[in-house]
């Protein structure tokens, strides 16, 4: 309950129009990586692609279950519903592999990539921090 | 709603309920991954009650397991899975008894990544027979029961080598191959499994895998232990993850060459099975699996249907009614039900 | 009952045994059990150290594991953007109201701030220096922070994602006041002591006044007696109780008198259940002993009975069947028994009684026979000494006899040329007075007329005469004795009894000469065949006798004679009379030609058996 009720409020402080916002994927700023297609992102999403070329592990943040970026997300990439992939990771939680991690908000994600330095995310939010960079972007149709 | 007069039953089906209602938010609570240096810790319990026509109702504590994987680098990603398994809890005519727990190493291996898209396993794991059994875990399946035709007549476990090579890791288009050179590390006993393997190779050839759907064959060479037997089979399995449905099947056939007691030289089966999200959480589940055994006169049908509450997607509540007819295997006619909670 | 009386005697004994008994089990009990509850109170205050230990290392424990298992909580991960979405906390708050924590969580990230507490309005505090560690997992004991009230222990863990470096620390603390309830005294008091090497340094001891410091050393267990606010208490340490890497230990105490308790209680116990079985059982052994006593009283007084009366078919009334009935039984039995036995020795008595009479008789006549025998040995040994002495003096005597005539014979040889040498000296004188002249038959007469020549010549003659003549009385008298002794020597002799009594008077001569006259007449004059020497001494001793017997002047009449064919002899004297036993047997000799035996003799007794033994009649005629 609580957590919707913060999630609720995070909502309310971000801009408005959620549904239209583009969608970023965003990492830290010092990864060679400068640009990553769907298929890629993908793969790291499902856990098949798991270290940046020069070695670093990727660590792929989700945001919750509920959020409409993750929906977004999941669709934009998948195709899918997040219910679907959270099989998908319970699955590969069974095969030994480590599902990404949830951060509950976009604030938070974008805290995340910018401190540790393998970490890859989504939000709808343009982050302005120089510590990030943008590795795609989805426009809404 | 015959069964439900079986005042057994009843009762099963209030606990359900309750359970339903109590264990959902501590379980929920209870998660929990370590994050002691690149180590994970998790693992999943399985509580089940089962009520056949013909044999005492019982309820056991069907899977206590826990699996610790770590990825440190390269060459060294061990994975071990320990299993307390088929714990009775209560038995009808038996009442409470909680002395008994049967643990069994049920996968140890080391990953070695030679390439990004190749992949060295040495060690005991799950013979990637099918996907029923590489992912068997009772939260990510849809039923109590398991089909004949994906544990039955092939190795399940396989204590050796495997080599997988993925062509696309997209499309999860992949090769496996796999070899066991002796037997196998820590088999469970033979009340749990028809038969012991000594030396086993094979391969799966799989098509597709990804979120939508996978398809998969697999081929099987098995030396029985202590006997003669040797069995070859081949097996197709697929799924289908539809947005209104999941539709599953596995077709089997393996040659059976044996000089026990037999009735034909094969055993061959399939199943179908649906699932239905309805609302709220809820699935609706339907089975099908005809199955003839080499060494069974009758063939076996089993239809099944069953309703799936999961909450949450590590979380399920399961309550089935299964039909047999013909030969008997592991699972009669009855009521079974069960809770599965990934952690 | 006198104080003999067995009841009395059996009661008292009891009495004696039971107080023994209890006396000695009271000890026994006293210093063995005191022993073994002192060791058991001393195992007890150990386990109860031991279980108090458990119970704050359980307590401590828990929250551990807790801690350890909730930092591995995905929620932990915001650590890493400082709890932005306030997930931490939110978890924090429902962790702390599920497991209802005593304490508080802190969330610390990797600079040391805090960023998500359960306890308000801390946030941004640093992280105090107690609660750095290098370590994955501390126990921070008993100490102070400056954002918390009072002490409090802390359970430090870092948060760690997988191949990530630390992002923050975990604390839970719990305060030290709950510590404190959990140490609170009951029955026992307590002391945490942190335990490192040595094993020594202060604890906190909490006792009902309140919480004190007392020294813990390495001699804890050896220390017997604990003094506190002048109470004794008994002391005992647990064994050391790891969490993490923090060690303690909880000593324990117990008032020494509470410990003691139980054993004060059991002897108090032991004293009431001697007296409450001893009671009864007292009560008991009198009633025994009265069911013994009675019957041997009756026996008793049965006894008295047959004593008193004398009657011993008195029989004893016996009732049961118990050993005092088979006394009663026994001693009926043995009464007439007794009667018979009594009966049997009354005429055995009375046979006895008759026995001992003859035998007295019987030992009378014996008597007198042994005296008169003693008496005939005693005149017997007398008569022999005599006989011996008498064949001594014999043999002595004809020694003498025989060595004196020599003599005699040299003097009666020498007579003859005496008397004619004489004859020729004084033919010699004369012829000489012949041839001289005148002066000188002058001078001769003087001279002659001088020595009494005269008389000499006529004196010489009578001389040489009764020279003869005491020669022949000594030759008579040697020959007598010659012959008295020749003839004692034991021997049948044929001699003349005449000779016999003559010599006998020869040789008594001077014991009656001119005193007493013996007139002899003797018509026997025959050769008779005896024993001479002892018929001899006979004749020797009467004659003795006789002279004795006269005191001054007297006679004696000596007579032998043929009767048939025995030879009479017959000695009588004028003496005084013998006694009168004596008397009874008089002599007379009476001799049988033969058969004689030998046999000494003195006196009259003596010379009665003399003549008895020598089988001759003989009366003693005492006249």
């Amino acid at each position: 309950m609580k957590r919707l009720i913060v999630l609720g409020l995070t909502a309310a402080l971000m801009p408005f129009s959620i549904a239209w916002a583009d969608l970023y994927i965003i990492a830290n700023k010092d990864l060679p990586a400068t640009q990553l297609d769907k298929e890629d992102i993908a793969a790291i999403y499902l856990l098949k692609k798991k270290h940046w070329e020069n070695g670093d592990d990727i660590m792929p943040i989700n945001l919750p279950p509920q959020a409409d970026a993750r929906t977004r997300f999941t669709a934009e990439i998948f195709d899918s519903t997040p219910d679907k992939l959270g099989s998908y990771w319970d699955k590969m939680l069974f095969k030994g592999e480590t599902p990404p991690v949830t951060q509950n908000s976009e604030q938070a994600v974008i805290l995340f990539v910018e401190r540790i330095k393998g970490a890859i995310g989504y939000v709808e939010t343009k982050p302005q921090s120089p510590q990030i960079k943008i590795l795609q972007q989805f426009s809404s149709k | 709603m015959s069964f439900l007069l079986h005042s057994n039953r009843r009762a099963l089906v209030c606990a359900f309920s309750l359970a339903m209602i109590y264990f959902a938010p501590p379980l929920y609570a209870d998660k929990s991954a370590s994050w002691l240096d690149a180590v994970t810790v998790s693992g999943y319990a399985k509580l089940a009650t089962s009520s056949p026509n013909r044999a005492p109702t019982a309820v056991e504590l069907d899977d206590l397991s826990l699996f610790v994987s770590g990825k440190f680098n390269r060459w060294l990603n061990p994975f071990l899975e320990a299993e307390a398994y088929k714990i009775p809890l209560w038995e009808e005519g038996k009442g409470a008894q909680f002395n008994s727990a049967q643990l069994v190493v049920e996968r140890l291996y080391n990953d070695i990544h030679v390439t990004e898209n190749d992949t060295l396993r040495a060690g005991k794991f799950l013979a990637p027979i099918n996907h029923w059994n590489i992912v068997h875990a009772a939260p990510l399946v849809w039923t109590t029961n398991r089909p004949v035709t994906s544990s039955y007549s092939r190795a399940n476990y396989v204590t050796g080598v495997n080599v997988r090579h993925d062509f696309d890791a997209l499309s999860g288009h992949a090769l496996e191959v796999y070899w066991q050179p002796v037997e196998e590390f820590n088999p469970k006993p033979l009340t749990e499994h028809e038969r012991h393997y000594q030396t086993v190779a094979g391969a799966r050839w799989i098509a597709h895998e990804d979120l939508d759907y996978y398809l998969g064959v697999s081929f099987q060479h098995a030396d029985v232990a202590k006997s003669n037997e040797i069995r070859n089979s081949i097996s197709v399995d697929g799924n289908w993850q539809h947005k209104w449905f999941e539709l599953e099947s596995e077709l089997l056939f393996t040659q059976v060459d044996t000089d026990q007691l037999h009735y034909r030289n094969h055993d061959w089966g399939g199943y179908v099975q649906m699932a239905v999200p309805l609302v709220e959480h809820f699935n609706l589940i339907g089975r099908y699996e005809h199955f003839e055994f080499a060494n069974k006169l009758a063939a076996t049908d089993t239809a099944l249907g069953g309703i799936v509450y999961r909450p949450v997607p590590r979380l399920s509540f399961k309550l089935e009614w299964q039909q047999t007819q013909g030969s008997i295997f592991q699972n009669q006619t009855g009521l079974y039900s069960s809770i599965a909670v990934l952690f | 009952m006198s104080r003999f009386s067995l009841s009395v005697r059996l009661t008292l004994f009891f009495s004696l045994i039971v107080l023994l008994v209890t006396t000695t089990l009271s000890a026994v009990v006293f210093y063995q059990f005191g022993e073994k509850i002192n060791q058991q109170i001393e195992r007890n205050l150990t386990d109860t150290a031991d279980h108090k230990a458990a119970e704050i290392s359980n307590v401590l424990l828990f929250e551990r594991t807790n801690l350890l298992s909730w930092r591995a909580s995905s929620v932990m991960l915001d650590v890493v953007v400082d709890d932005l979405d306030k997930r931490i906390t939110t978890e924090l708050i429902n962790l702390k109201q599920y497991y209802q924590l005593q304490g508080d969580l802190y969330v610390f990230n990797a600079a040391g701030v805090l960023i998500a507490s359960t306890q308000p309005d801390v946030l941004k505090t640093q992280l105090p220096p107690a609660w750095q560690t290098q370590q994955d997992y501390a126990l921070v004991f008993k100490h102070e922070v400056p954002f918390i009230n009072g002490s409090v222990i802390a359970h430090v863990t870092a948060l760690k994602p997988p191949q990530l470096k630390t992002q923050g620390y975990l604390v839970m603390t719990h305060s030290w006041e709950d510590i404190s309830r959990l140490l609170a005294p009951k029955d026992s008091s307590f002391a945490l002591h942190k335990a490192h090497e040595g094993n020594q340094g202060s604890a906190d001891l909490f006792t009902a006044n309140g919480v004190q410091t007392i020294e813990i050393n390495d001699d804890f267990s050896e220390r017997p007696l604990w003094i506190f606010d002048g109470i004794s208490y008994l002391g005992s340490i647990s064994k050391s109780v790891s969490v993490g890497d923090f060690s303690f230990q909880i000593a324990a105490f117990m008032p020494k008198k509470l410990a003691l308790e139980p054993l004060l209680e059991l002897t108090k116990n032991l004293l009431l259940a001697a007296a409450l079985v001893g009671v009864p059982m007292i009560v008991l052994v009198s009633l025994l002993s009265r069911l013994l006593v009675t019957p041997i009283k009756k026996l008793t007084a049965t006894i008295r009975t047959i004593e008193d009366s004398n009657d011993l078919s008195i029989k004893v009334p016996v009732s049961g069947r118990d050993e005092v009935a088979d006394l009663g039984h026994a001693f009926n039995r043995m009464t007439t028994r007794l009667g018979e036995l009594f009966h049997k020795f009354l005429v055995v008595e009375k046979e006895l009684e008759d026995l001992n009479l003859s035998l007295e008789r019987q030992v009378i006549d014996r008597t007198q026979q042994l005296q008169d025998a003693l008496l005939k040995l005693q005149s017997a040994q007398t008569q022999l000494v005599q006989s011996e002495k008498m064949a001594s003096l014999g043999q002595l005597v004809a020694g003498i006899a025989h060595e004196i005539n020599n003599p005699i014979g040299a003097i009666y040889a020498n007579m003859p040329p005496l008397e004619e040498y004489i004859d020729d000296i004084k033919g010699t004188v004369e012829f000489a007075q012949s041839c001289m002249d005148e002066t000188e038959a002058q001078k001769l007469n003087a001279h002659m007329a001088q020595i009494d020549y005269t008389f000499v010549t006529d004196d010489l003659a009578k001389l040489l005469n009764s020279q003869k003549q005491a020669a022949d009385r000594i030759r008579n008298i040697v020959l007598s004795l010659r012959n008295f002794s020749r003839l004692d020597q034991g021997e049948v002799k044929t001699v003349r009894l005449e000779e016999g009594l003559d010599s006998t008077l020869q040789m008594l001569h001077h014991n009656y000469k001119d005193r007493i006259t013996v007139e002899k007449d003797y018509a026997l004059n025959e050769m008779v065949e005896c024993y001479a020497g002892e018929l001899n001494q006979v004749f020797m001793n009467i004659l003795a006798n006789a002279i004795q017997a006269i005191p001054d002047k007297g006679r004696i009449f000596i007579t032998t004679a043929k009767m048939n064919d025995q030879a009479v002899v017959s000695i009588a004297d004028t003496g005084t009379g013998m006694p009168d036993e004596v008397r009874k047997k008089s002599s007379t000799l009476s001799l049988p030609p033969k058969r004689w035996a030998k046999a000494p003799g003195l006196a009259c007794r003596f010379l009665t058996a003399l003549l008895k033994n020598t089988k001759a009649c003989s009366r003693l005629n005492p006249n």
